[in-house]
């Protein structure tokens, strides 16, 4: 006796996952052997809040459409469509595209900041595109040196180049960018220009001198 | 009314590019302008003008050109003089260009690599090395900084040795096909020049510390210790029953046996 009740509430709850459709009736029947059989109540006992919102009773939980029932969905969607008034829906697309508008620009700026972010990381960014470089030049007679070249737009007082240890060691280092080619000198006392005697690196300057070359 | 911005953007793109166009066409007159050095030069700025002109349209890059004016400004050069220099720059950076242009017609390459090849060239190395260079690290799938290293690499080597073409385009290749890091391509006229003063002569230096080295897999490390291993030899050789002499007795055949003095040997 017990089993065959178990068997037809088996039964209803299969019909109700159906169509989702469960008369007073048969919800009373439902909920009367579940408060009394303890295997009936483990496998349906959850989903008696639903059983009683689908058979138009008041549940005490929120109305969560179930995924194993249509019908809940199709009413919404009824009562939303009763509910539009004329020109609703073009109210409605108006609506939609003012929030699509600043979202799409938002979106954009996060596409940008994420795209920068990842060149930055990825080595263009200034630290890893530019690299210090250490000029020296051991000059005793002279009493100023200058480091003459294209990367300060061949500008003989833009660079002073500093006596480290007061004996004609003079030396200046400076941020380039990598991948480039330099030319340049060094300008004693403002007059005589002689190529980077510590480099392997010089060309004829095409003026009567030589300059020297440095590759990054 | 939705087309208006869209319109609005358009002429303000219109705008700019219409403002950027002489911007970057009048390098020359912005540096007459800009610069008191240039004013020396203003009886001659309609031929330089010319000259910059003709460049452009064979695609040279102007700021290499006008760094060259500069640096003629700078030293004080006359007139005739920074013109002669100017024009040899563009030849020479219309040669770089023209090298650097593949045969299947791909671009020729950014402004930093037709300036390092122009400079390569002035610097001695040959046309057809280049060539060769450039095309054999192209098929092995390197990129054009590691080529122009290589070249800069053989073009040191070039100046302190005299190298047999082939050589240099072999030293070149295995530099291109080895695994060493691109900076280290620099070291190699260093290597041959430590090397050399290391008494190794000129043949050994290049089949063996370099060419057998890079041919072995090796790098500058391998080629250092090859260098500091022949120059223990060599002083060793010099020595009179240096090691190396010393080392062989202990390995050839049995000592003289006992009584017997190099005297008795005489007799």
């Amino acid at each position: 006796m017990e089993q065959g009740m178990c068997n037809r509430v088996a039964e209803l709850m299969r019909e109700w996952e159906r169509t989702g459709q469960l008369s007073p009736e048969e919800l009373a029947l439902v909920g009367g052997h579940v408060r009394q059989c303890r295997r009936c109540a483990s496998a349906h006992g959850a989903l008696l809040p639903l059983l009683r919102f689908d058979a138009g009773r008041p549940s005490g939980l929120s109305a969560v459409p179930s995924p194993l029932s249509g019908s809940f969905t199709e009413r919404l969607m009824g009562r939303l469509a009763a509910k539009t008034p004329a020109g609703g829906i073009a109210l409605a697309r108006r609506r939609a595209r003012a929030v699509r508008l600043p979202l799409a620009v938002a979106a954009s700026v996060a596409l940008l900041i994420a795209a920068g972010f990842l060149a930055w990381f990825w080595g263009l960014r200034p630290g890893r595109q530019e690299v210090l470089v250490r000029f020296e030049l051991v000059a005793p007679e002279a009493r100023n040196v200058n480091l003459v070249g294209d990367f300060s737009d061949w500008d003989p007082h833009r660079l002073a180049m500093k006596d480290v240890s007061g004996e004609g060691d003079w030396q200046i280092a400076i941020r380039l960018k990598r991948g480039r080619v330099y030319t340049y000198n060094f300008l004693l006392n403002g007059r005589r220009w002689i190529a980077d005697p510590s480099s392997l690196r010089h060309v004829d300057d095409g003026f009567g001198g030589t300059s020297s070359v440095l590759d990054l | 009314m939705a087309g208006l911005p869209r319109t609005r953007f358009l002429l303000f793109l219109l705008f700019w590019s219409l403002l950027a166009v002489p911007a970057g066409g009048d390098e020359l007159s912005s540096w007459f302008v800009a610069d008191p050095r240039a004013h020396s030069y203003t009886g001659v700025q309609s031929e330089l003008q010319g000259l910059i002109e003709a460049a452009r349209l064979q695609e040279v890059p102007i700021g290499t050109l006008i760094d060259k004016l500069r640096e003629g400004a700078s030293k004080g050069v006359d007139a005739g003089r920074l013109i002669a220099a100017l024009r040899e720059t563009i030849e020479r950076m219309v040669q770089a260009r023209a090298i650097l242009e593949q045969p299947s017609g791909t671009t020729a390459g950014s402004e930093e690599n037709v300036q390092a090849f122009s400079i390569l060239l002035q610097r001695g190395l040959p046309e057809e090395l280049a060539r060769e260079l450039i095309a054999y690290g192209r098929q092995a799938g390197r990129r054009m900084q590691a080529i122009r290293t290589a070249c800069d690499a053989v073009t040191s080597l070039l100046a302190v040795r005299a190298l047999e073409d082939e050589d240099a385009l072999k030293v070149g290749e295995l530099l291109l096909a080895s695994k060493l890091p691109v900076s280290a391509y620099r070291s190699l006229a260093s290597v041959y020049l430590k090397a050399k003063a290391s008494g190794l002569d000129d043949s050994e230096v290049l089949n063996d510390v370099i060419i057998g080295t890079l041919e072995s897999g090796g790098g500058i490390v391998s080629m250092d210790e090859k260098i500091n291993k022949g120059q223990a030899t060599k002083e060793a050789e010099k020595q009179p029953g240096g090691s190396a002499k010393a080392g062989d007795s202990q390995a050839g055949p049995p000592a003289e046996p006992p009584g017997q003095s190099k005297d008795h040997k005489k007799k």
